[in-house]
């Protein structure tokens, strides 16, 4: 009886003990990991070899491991080390199954909005574009980067071009691609081009973001209008906003939509005190 | 072939009766009912994770059985010495060979086809509750990946086989075909690398060619078999590439199994 007692209250002292201890390391990892440099990076080639039969199986898992860090996370407290070793898991997991479509997805959601990094990126749709030979959005979005980032509008129409030609492709893609070539100013092209990214989206947080940017370029394309009317109407450029009013060219001056205040600078292109659309 | 059954059907008994096969059996299913979180978490590709996790857990499946089953099994006669009981009727040493190989072949192919039909459900529930219309499987490809799993095993038990034939424990059996198995899957690999050297990207010594090149003739290159990527994005394979790979996995295994005879034959038990 008494040894039955004993061993009662050794198991329930264990079992105390144990949930102190879990309580204890549950935490005791992630600080392991915090430290920049920390990531592994890993071989291609080595990654490959040790998947074996499994490649597809390693390819979802280590995707996955790099979205449940980023989305661990605030997009903004990732630092320039983390987004280099996001960059090199979508990379990994793509070189194991490069038919993947999620790694390029994401990698053009987040990492090209976030870094300076968009000729890694390009390389690596290219990657996506090559593979998925069905995809009508890999070289869209390459055409996006190419002219949102590179600013190389002939490029940028090239694979605009490229992904229209892709089986059930969308018809906007060689509208977009004539825009390019034409007149309008930069904020007026950018506008649609943001609303096909945006209509391709389902990313919450990338949706958000893209949502913010495009109110921005909106309002840029207003006032970009406004100041080329002006320019042609008096032929030189408006010194302030209200000029643009007063000539009843404007009806109301435009709100920046992150809260700041617009101004035009000499050349009649118009800035905020925030970020307005990050072109 | 009258003779061959009664040894293949007591294997197959024994292997079944193997508590291994059940711990296999559930590692298997619990790897399955992962397939809902994994694919919960992307966006794009929901189809290609269930359908990758699915046909990894039949493979894994395979590889176990082969592993922890088989390899044992092949051994039990020789390490029971019921193999002098066996031997002592009126069996050839090569027909008491093969009848176990069918015996083993049709344990494996009874236990993946259980894992398979637990796969296949997974995947068909997912196309029903998830309808994101996106996936691109096509269920003959996935049918045909599992066919492929279930051929490189009986590859790799042949191989097993002809071990087992001159290896002196079970324990060296399974070390060398797990040396086959890592060299088998990692052939195709190795080509691709020194297809690029040749092409003078990277520089790889002429011996490691050679070395390379007898490897390949003489493991069989499992990597053919995989065509799991395949199914999971309902890529295109051609009839000749089905064909030539059966007959490829179909030679390699009798001629493992015709050697394997030939050194059981000569084998002398202490």
């Amino acid at each position: 009886m008494i040894k039955r007692t004993k061993l009662f209250f050794m198991l329930v002292a264990l079992i105390l003990l144990h949930v102190v201890a879990t309580d204890r390391v549950s935490g005791a990892r992630t600080s392991l990991n915090s430290g920049e440099g920390s990531h592994q990076f890993l071989s291609p080639l080595a990654t490959k070899l040790s998947a074996l039969e499994f490649k597809g199986a390693v390819s979802d898992f280590l995707f996955i491991r790099a979205i449940v860090f980023a989305g661990g996370k605030t997009l903004t407290a990732m630092t320039p080390g983390d987004w280099t070793w996001f960059r090199h898991m979508m990379g990994v997991a793509t070189d194991l199954d490069p038919y993947f479509a999620d790694p390029y997805y994401f990698l053009n959601g987040y990492a090209a909005w976030q870094t300076n990094a968009v000729g890694d990126v390009n390389q690596l749709l290219e990657k996506g574009y090559s593979s998925r030979t069905w995809d009508a959005l890999i070289p869209f979005y390459i055409g996006f980067n190419n002219f949102f980032y590179i600013q190389d509008n002939e490029k940028a129409a090239e694979w605009l071009v490229k992904a229209a030609l892709r089986p059930g492709a969308n018809g906007n893609y060689t509208t977009l691609a004539a825009r390019l070539a034409s007149q309008a100013t930069r904020a007026e092209k950018a506008v649609p081009m943001l609303e096909e990214l945006l209509k391709n989206t389902e990313d919450e947080n990338v949706r958000k973001m893209l949502e913010e940017k495009l109110k921005g370029l909106r309002v840029q394309a207003t006032v970009e209008q406004a100041v080329s009317v002006y320019r042609k109407r008096f032929g030189r450029n408006p010194v302030t906003l209200h000029e643009l009013i007063s000539k009843k060219i404007l009806e109301s001056i435009p709100h920046d939509p992150a809260g700041g205040s617009l101004y035009l600078d000499a050349k009649g292109q118009i800035h905020s005190s925030t970020e307005l659309s990050g072109m | 072939m009258l003779k061959l059954w009664p040894i293949a059907f007591i294997t197959f008994k024994e292997g079944i009766r193997n508590k291994a096969v059940y711990g296999v059996m559930l590692l298997s299913l619990f790897l399955l009912s992962t397939n809902f979180f994994m694919a919960g978490i992307v966006i794009k590709d929901m189809g290609k994770i269930t359908v990758d996790l699915a046909l990894s857990s039949v493979s894994l499946a395979g590889f176990l059985i082969v592993f922890f089953v088989s390899i044992n099994l092949m051994a039990k006669d020789l390490d029971r010495r019921t193999i002098y009981t066996i031997l002592s009727r009126p069996v050839s040493r090569a027909r008491y060979m093969v009848g176990k190989f069918l015996g083993m072949v049709l344990l494996l192919a009874v236990l993946l086809l259980l894992v398979s039909i637990a796969a296949l459900l997974s995947i068909l529930v997912f196309k029903l509750y998830f309808q994101t219309g996106s996936e691109r499987f096509t269920w003959s490809t996935i049918m045909l990946s599992l066919f492929f799993i279930l051929l490189s095993y009986v590859v790799l038990t042949a191989l097993a086989f002809l071990f087992s034939s001159f290896a002196s424990t079970s324990f060296t059996t399974l070390i060398l075909t797990l040396i086959s198995y890592l060299i088998g899957q990692s052939l195709e690999e190795m080509r691709t690398l020194i297809g690029i050297s040749q092409k003078g990207l990277t520089s790889i010594p002429a011996i490691t060619k050679d070395i390379f090149a007898a490897a390949y003739y003489l493991f069989p290159n499992l990597s053919l078999f995989d065509l799991k990527l395949q199914a999971a994005h309902g890529l295109y394979i051609p009839w000749s590439y089905a064909l030539w790979t059966t007959a490829y996995g179909v030679i390699y295994a009798c001629l493992a199994l015709a050697f394997a005879a030939l050194i059981f034959k000569r084998r002398e038990f202490a």
